[in-house]
C-alpha cells in the first residue's frame, strides 16, 4: 500500500513515519511509507493509496476531503497514537480503512 | 466543557480553516515558504562577509586578500534580500494562476510587470555639489527591497484575479482557424488580457502619482507596511500574535501555520532591514525575523515544550506523563513538540492551558528585552528550522543569544512547575478516589 503522511513541514510527521515503517517490516508487509509537506502533498496526491494528516492540520481535513475525497481515502492520524508514535496502531486503522473504503 | 468554551473552540477552527482556504492567504503562505530558503542563504553571505573578508574577525585578519572577496558576498546578498520584492511578487502571480486555473508562467510574469508598471522606473541620486537631484534608469531599492514587499503582495493579488476574470472572456479572444495548434491559438488567448492588466497597472499608478503626488509603493508603505512592521516588533504586537498562536496550539491546530501569511511578510522585511543597517555601518534594530523565532520564540517547540519536558522529568511523580516527557525529550531539543502536544496531551489540557498558552508570549518577551537592553544583537544571519538547541541561536545571534536560549528555556521551566505540581495532586486525588469507590464497591 502507497500511504502518504503530512504535515505543516514534515518534520514531526517523520518520526512517526518511521515507526510504522518498522511496524510494516515486522509484519512482512511491503508498503511504501512516505512523508511530504502539506504543499507538496497535494502536487503528488494522485500517487497514493491513502492520505494520513497529521493532527495539528485538522483544519484542512474539511477543505482536502472536498478537493481530493473522491480521488483517495484521507483520515487524520488520532492525536493519542500522533503523540506516542504507535505506528503499529496507525498502520493497522490505516489498512482497515482503506479496505473498508474499497 | 461549558458552552462558551465549545463556541470559543468551534469559532477558531472556523477561522483557522477560513484561514487555510482562503486563495490570497493561501498564495501568499506559498509564495513566501519558496522564497525562504534564499532569505536564509542571503543571510548566510553576510556570515561569510564577516567571517572572511572582515579584517577584523574574519580571514583577512591573517590573510588581506581575503577582503577582496567582499563584492562577491555582498552580490549574493544583495540579489537575494535587497531585490525581494520580486520574485515574491512573481511568486504570488504564479500561485494565484494556479488557484485560477489560468496559464502560471503568464501570471507570474504580468504580476511582475503590473508591479514594475506602478513603482517609479527611475532613481534619483542626490549628488554633492549640485543643488538638485540627478535621476536616471533604474528600478529604485526601496521599491523592490524588503520596504516593497506589501505593494508587491497588493499588486500581485489584485491583478492575477484581474487576468483571471479576463481569462474567461470569450469575446476577447482572438479566434483562430481550427486548422492552427491548441498551443499557439492559446498564446494568441492571452494577449489582450495582458495588454488590458498591464495598461491597468500603467494607468492607476501614474494616476495616483498625478493625484497625490507620491508613488503607489511608498504610500502603501508609510500607510501600511510601516505601521505593521512597527506594530510586529513591539511588545503588544508580537507577545498578542505568538500567545495567539498558542491558543490554536491549545485547540490542536498548527497555530503557526495560521499565523504564516501575516508573519513571514514582516519577519522577511525584518531579516532585510537589519541586513541593510549592518550594510550602512549601522546597528541593526529589528529583533523578530525568522532566526528570532527559532532559536528563542519556539525554542525547543512552540510553547516552549523543551522546558516542560525538563519540568516533568524533575518533578513529575506520574508514571504516564514522565514516559511522554522521554519520548519527547529528543524532538524538543530539535524544536519538535508534537509527541508531548498530542502525546500527554496539551491539547484541551486544562490544567497545562495557562502556561502552554503563555509560553508564547515568555521566548518573544525575553528577546525584545534582551535586544532593547543591548545584550542580544539583532540578528543579520538567519537559521532554519531544525538545529538543535544552542546550535540555532548561536549562528544568528552569538555566545549571546546561546545565553538567552537557556534563560528563555529556564523561565519556562519556572512557568510549568507550579502546574507539573498540580497534575501530581490531581493525579493522587483522583487515585486516592479510585481506591476508595473500589474499597466501596468491594
Amino acid at each position: 500500500m502507497k500511504i502518504l503522511l503530512t504535515c505543516c513541514i514534515g518534520m514531526s510527521t517523520s518520526l512517526l513515519a518511521e515507526t510504522m515503517r518498522q511496524s510494516a517490516i515486522e509484519q512482512d508487509r511491503d508498503d511504501t511509507i512516505d512523508v511530504l509537506d502539506i504543499e507538496k502533498a497535494e502536487e503528488v496526491i494522485d500517487q497514493y493509496d491513502v492520505l494520513l494528516l497529521a493532527p495539528q492540520l485538522k483544519h484542512m481535513y474539511k477543505r482536502l476531503v472536498e478537493d481530493y475525497g473522491q480521488t483517495i481515502p484521507i483520515a487524520m492520524i488520532d492525536n493519542k497514537s500522533y503523540g506516542t508514535l504507535d505506528g503499529t496502531k496507525v498502520l493497522k486503522d490505516t489498512i482497515e480503512m482503506v479496505n473498508e473504503h474499497r | 466543557m461549558s458552552k462558551f468554551s465549545e463556541k470559543f473552540e468551534n469559532g477558531l477552527i472556523v477561522v483557522a480553516e477560513k484561514v487555510d482556504n482562503n486563495k490570497y492567504l493561501g498564495a501568499i503562505k506559498n509564495a513566501f515558504t519558496a522564497f525562504m530558503p534564499f532569505i536564509i542563504v542571503g543571510s548566510f553571505a553576510s556570515l561569510f562577509n564577516t567571517l572572511i573578508c572582515s579584517t577584523s574577525t574574519g580571514l583577512a585578519a591573517i590573510v588581506p586578500a581575503a577582503a577582496q572577496l567582499a563584492p562577491a558576498f555582498t552580490a549574493v546578498n544583495y540579489a537575494t534580500l535587497s531585490i525581494m520584492a520580486l520574485p515574491i511578487c512573481y511568486l504570488i502571480g504564479l500561485e494565484m494562476a494556479k488557484r485560477n486555473k489560468v496559464p502560471e508562467h503568464i501570471g507570474a510574469i504580468i504580476s511582475l510587470c503590473a508591479f514594475i508598471c506602478v513603482i517609479p522606473q527611475t532613481v534619483s541620486v542626490t549628488v554633492e555639489g549640485l543643488a538638485e537631484a540627478v535621476s536616471g534608469g533604474g528600478l529604485p531599492s526601496a521599491a523592490i527591497g524588503a520596504q516593497g514587499l506589501f505593494i508587491a503582495m497588493f499588486v500581485s493579488l489584485l491583478i492575477s484575479e484581474l487576468f483571471a476574470k479576463l481569462m474567461k472572456i470569450d469575446a476577447i479572444k482572438i479566434k483562430m482557424p481550427p486548422s492552427v495548434p491548441t498551443a499557439i491559438s492559446q498564446s494568441f488567448n492571452t494577449l489582450i488580457p495582458i495588454l488590458i492588466c498591464l495598461l491597468v497597472a500603467g494607468i492607476a499608478g501614474q494616476v495616483f502619482f498625478l493625484a497625490t503626488g507620491t508613488y503607489m509603493n511608498d504610500w502603501i508603505y508609510s500607510v501600511v507596511q510601516a505601521p505593521l512592521e512597527a506594530l510586529f516588533q513591539s511588545p503588544v504586537g508580537a507577545i498578542a500574535l505568538f500567545v495567539a498562536a498558542q491558543v490554536f496550539w491549545f485547540l490542536g491546530i498548527h497555530g503557526n501555520m495560521i499565523i504564516t501569511p501575516i508573519r513571514n511578510p514582516l519577519i522577511a522585511s525584518a531579516l532585510a532591514a537589519n541586513v541593510a543597517a549592518a550594510a550602512a555601518g549601522q546597528v541593526p534594530n529589528q529583533p523578530i525575523t525568522y532566526g528570532a523565532l527559532v532559536s528563542f520564540i519556539v525554542v525547543g517547540g512552540a510553547g516552549l515544550v523543551l522546558s516542560l519536558v525538563i519540568a516533568l522529568l524533575l518533578f513529575s511523580k506520574r508514571e504516564d506523563e514522565r514516559s511522554i516527557a522521554k519520548l519527547g525529550l529528543l524532538p524538543a531539543i530539535f524544536g519538535i513538540s508534537e509527541p508531548v502536544v498530542f502525546g500527554l496531551p496539551l491539547v484541551l489540557n486544562i490544567t497545562y492551558a495557562i502556561p502552554f498558552i503563555l509560553a508564547g508570549g515568555v521566548g518573544t518577551g525575553l528577546l525584545l528585552l534582551a535586544t532593547s537592553i543591548g545584550f542580544v544583537p539583532c540578528n543579520i544571519v538567519d537559521v532554519p528550522f531544525g538545529f538543535p538547541i544552542g546550535v540555532s541561536a548561536f549562528i544568528g545571534h552569538g555566545w549571546q543569544g546561546v545565553v538567552l536560549q537557556l534563560v528563555i528555556l529556564a523561565a519556562g521551566v519556572l512557568l510549568y512547575t507550579p502546574f507539573v505540581l498540580i497534575s501530581n495532586r490531581q493525579y493522587k486525588k483522583e487515585q486516592a478516589a479510585k481506591a476508595a469507590s473500589e474499597k466501596a464497591n468491594g
